[in-house]
């Protein structure tokens, strides 16, 4: 009997511990340790929401030919731009083709950041009368707003941009006082500033490669002195950059930085002689309106420049790689 | 030796008759304990692969009230699936009324977008229904949290699904992330930031819940199955080997070994392993040098040496099995042309008279004609012997083995080798870079013309070795022949022209030609050497 009692004792307890093999559902699951690898700030199919949704805002105003609606998508240097743009093509009828940006991109630049302010960098394709490439600077201001255009800039024909990280993997952001470069962003566009207004008498010319940006401006203002001459009048450009409108980005490969920045500059033209100072293109004409001129004109311009800085110890200069130039208002003086 | 026997049989009939205490204890008790817990444990596994299986179905809710902002910590949604269905839902009063949105989006995002105000966070499970909560309270301080009007929840560019509804949301997530959450907003039609958390509207609470289908369940089964396995294996194991009682097999064994009286007929498979393995391990031993050997037997007969006594090349029959231990004839280790000349003292390659396997060793005896030579060395490769120039060799072997017959294994003589080298070194320098061209066929051949018939043939040895360097650069058939191991011999001998050496077609036919003739010229140079 006690053998038998023992028998069923030990039955029971390998029962007992068998039941506790069955599981019914597991090990309540925990949440695992997020990894700290950053990741980008949007995915491929967010830019293009953004950036379709932004050229809806674009060709509807093109087509009312009123910058009302652009806030909404469209913001900073582009903002003004645009709405030189829309007047000047108010008064001549249609649109200036370079004002066209196309629909499919080459490439997006998207950084993982986690503050804000936000850019997202996009290049398009040429457009479809063979005009180069644009350089479409998306910005975010914070949280609670949406990306809105802050710049298009054309791109040089043959401009050679560094190389950007994939956007599944995201680009990393700079800021307008990264060190390691030839000289910071900031002291980049301040310095192109100068160049543009004394060109070779600049002190920083040397720093910076010729661009077609600058031969069309020396071209200009040679045509523009020439006229002056025999009218014995005075013309002088000053340029200037707009404190805080600059977007920085971080190329992978060698470290330069793409600069975009805002530089306005203004244009004075004195006749001499006592004669009046007309505008001197339909664009002057149409900003102007049909304001009474006077002996001195001046031309406010929105110069939005692309500049590719090189990383420190490189050889290599400055070079603008794209620019966007806009006259957007003219008052006589 | 009889008497012997009989005692084993004995013995074994009566370890036969009675089952040992040891087999009944193994047979009658382990065994079936071993079954029986074999049994159980994959009934167990059954049981856990289909009643008990872990449902695939997980849903978990939670109700919240009073947060405008329900967030979920990162990592959360994702860890029962990375596929979830989220749906929130109002209840109270008014509840279809109320708009409703979820989204998801990165956790830095979802984080900008709630800074500054209070938010419920979905931090984990409780169990495996419920969701553990935690309120996250921020001071407002005032600030107004939108620049100028923030964008509506539902239009804000950050989100990478949003959807809104009344009352009732439904979002589908796939393809679950480390770092996405799930954000939910109650009053979503609020959008000025100060009134985040003290809005007067409906503050009925909102019930949200996660519905994930598992890809991957725990699987309880198999660690039973395997257990079972392992329980009815040791029943097997423990009803045959550990039954058997050693002590009395071992002396079986012994007495068995002492009065063995061979069967001529069986051999054990020790034996014939044995004997495969000597036979293999001597002919790899002999393979250099083995070409006559190599016809004497078929390769199907070499691996079977007691047969071999039937196949003796020279008609020799050595009765096997009459010494005590297996015998292993190998085929490759005799020196059939010394037995042969032992026996009959013909010195030329008049080797083989009879015997089938040696067939082909009777192509020896027609020496002097080229087909033979190159079918020799067919048969070489064959049994995976790789010469340079295995004809030439092949030809002299014959005869030259007539001559040293002191080791029966050994083919050449030293004074061959030496030969040989000084032979070679001299057609080196004679020729100079004639062997280095990538396509020498052509050069030399030309050449040849120029030279005569001696010359001609003793360059031959000298080109195949060249091309026995560079395989395949050479579109000379007869250089072919001797380096390239793919093809047969007597193909591209008679082919001429390899289609594969392109733009030299015509110059294979070239070669094919003068290719013949030379080998005539070499055969007569090396046997009249031979003879000398």
């Amino acid at each position: 009997m006690k053998g038998m009692t023992k028998r069923i004792g030990a039955a029971a307890l390998v029962l007992a511990t068998l039941a506790g093999l069955t599981g019914c559902e597991g090990d309540l699951p925990q949440p695992g340790s997020v990894g700290s690898a950053q990741s980008p700030d949007l995915t491929e199919a967010q830019e293009k929401k953004i950036r379709k949704e932004t050229l809806a805002v674009l060709s509807k105003a093109d087509e009312t030919k009123s910058p009302d609606g652009l806030s909404e998508r469209v913001t900073g240097p582009a903002l003004d731009i645009r709405t030189s743009e829309l007047t000047i093509a108010k008064a001549t009828g249609s649109m200036d083709p370079r004002a066209t940006i196309p629909e499919d991109i080459a490439q997006t630049i998207i950084p993982t950041q986690t503050g804000w302010p936000r850019y997202v960098f996009s290049i398009t394709t040429t457009t479809a009368d063979q005009q180069s490439k644009r350089l479409l600077v998306f910005r975010q201001e914070n949280a609670r707003s949406n990306y809105r255009l802050w710049g298009a800039a054309r791109l040089f024909q043959g401009a050679k941009l560094p190389k950007f990280p994939i956007p599944q993997i995201g680009a990393t952001a700079g800021e307008a006082d990264d060190s390691g470069l030839v000289m910071t962003p900031q002291d980049a566009v301040r310095q192109y500033a100068d160049v543009l207004q004394n060109d070779s008498k600049s002190q920083y010319a040397d720093k910076f490669s010729s661009d077609f940006f600058r031969e069309d401006m020396r071209k200009l203002v040679s045509a523009v002195e020439e006229g002056m001459q025999r009218n014995h009048g005075t013309q002088s450009q000053t340029f200037e950059p707009v404190k805080g409108q600059i977007a920085v980005m971080r190329s992978s490969e060698d470290g330069g930085d793409l600069v975009v920045a805002q530089i306005n500059s203004e244009w004075t033209r004195a006749a001499g002689e006592g004669r009046e100072s007309q505008p001197a293109s339909d664009a002057e004409r149409a900003l102007f309106g049909g304001g009474k001129a006077t002996s001195t004109m001046k031309v406010s311009y929105v110069n939005l420049v692309a500049l590719y800085v090189p990383p420190a110890g490189s050889k290599a200069k400055v070079t603008a790689v794209g620019v966007e130039r806009q006259p957007i208002k003219v008052e006589a003086l | 030796m009889s008497d012997v026997m009989e005692t084993t049989s004995d013995d074994q009939a009566k370890s036969l008759k009675k089952p040992t205490k040891r087999a009944m204890l193994m047979r009658g008790v382990v065994t079936p304990v071993f079954g029986l817990l074999a049994v159980l444990f994959i009934a167990l596994g059954l049981l856990n692969a289909t009643i008990w299986k872990p449902s695939a179905l997980v849903v978990a809710h939670t109700s919240v009230a009073g947060a405008r902002y329900v967030v979920s910590d990162p990592g959360v949604l994702k860890m029962v699936d990375t596929d979830a269905q989220v749906t929130v839902a109002s209840s109270g009063s008014k509840s279809t009324e109320r708009q409703l949105c979820v989204a998801t989006g990165s956790a830095k995002d979802v984080a900008g977008w709630t800074a500054d105000t209070s938010y419920t966070r979905l931090t984990g499970l409780k169990d495996w229904s419920t969701f553990t909560v935690k309120n996250e309270r921020r001071n407002q301080g005032g600030k107004p949290v939108n620049d100028g009007g923030g964008v509506p929840f539902a239009h804000s560019d950050m989100w990478r699904q949003v959807t809104c509804g009344e009352g009732r949301a439904h979002l589908s997530v796939e393809g679950l992330t480390d770092d996405q959450v799930v954000i939910v907003d109650t009053h979503p039609e609020t959008t000025t930031g100060a009134q985040d958390s003290k809005h007067s509207a409906d503050a009925s609470p909102v019930r949200i819940s996660v519905e994930w289908t598992r890809h991957q369940l725990p699987n309880y089964a198999m660690p039973l199955y395997v257990a079972g396995g392992v329980f009815v294996l040791l029943a097997v194991f423990s009803a045959s080997v550990l039954a058997m009682d050693l002590r009395r097999l071992s002396r079986k064994w012994k007495a068995g070994r002492h009065d063995q009286p061979r069967e001529a007929e069986e051999v054990t498979i020790a034996e014939a392993l044995g004997g495969t393995c000597a036979v293999l391990r001597s002919s790899f031993r002999h393979s250099r040098r083995s070409h006559r050997r190599a016809h004497a037997a078929s390769p199907a007969s070499s691996t079977q040496p007691d047969m071999a006594d039937t196949l003796q090349a020279d008609g020799e029959t050595v009765p096997s099995g009459q010494s005590e231990r297996p015998q292993v004839i190998d085929p490759f280790a005799r020196n059939m042309v010394a037995e042969l000349r032992a026996q009959t003292g013909v010195r030329d390659a008049e080797v083989v008279r009879d015997s089938d396997s040696a067939a082909r060793s009777v192509n020896v005896a027609d020496a002097g004609q080229p087909v033979v030579q190159s079918s020799v060395s067919v048969t070489m490769r064959n049994d995976g012997v790789m010469h340079e120039d295995g004809r030439t060799r092949s030809v002299s072997s014959v005869s030259e083995a007539s001559q040293g017959e002191d080791e029966p294994t050994m083919v050449y003589s030293k004074d061959d080798f030496e030969t040989y080298f000084a032979r070679l070194r001299h057609e080196d320098q004679k020729g100079g870079g004639s062997g280095e061209a990538q396509d020498p066929s052509n050069a030399t051949l030309e050449n040849r013309s120029e030279r005569d018939g001696d010359a001609e043939s003793d360059g031959t040895p000298e080109q195949s070795t060249d091309s026995g360097k560079s395989v395949g650069s050479h579109d000379s058939a007869k250089d072919e022949e001797g380096t390239d191991e793919r093809r047969d011999g007597g193909d591209s001998r008679n082919a001429g022209s390899e289609p594969s050496d392109a733009g030299d077609g015509k110059d294979d036919v070239d070669d094919a030609v003068r290719g013949e003739q030379a080998d005539d010229d070499n055969s007569d140079e090396t046997v009249k050497k031979a003879r000398s």
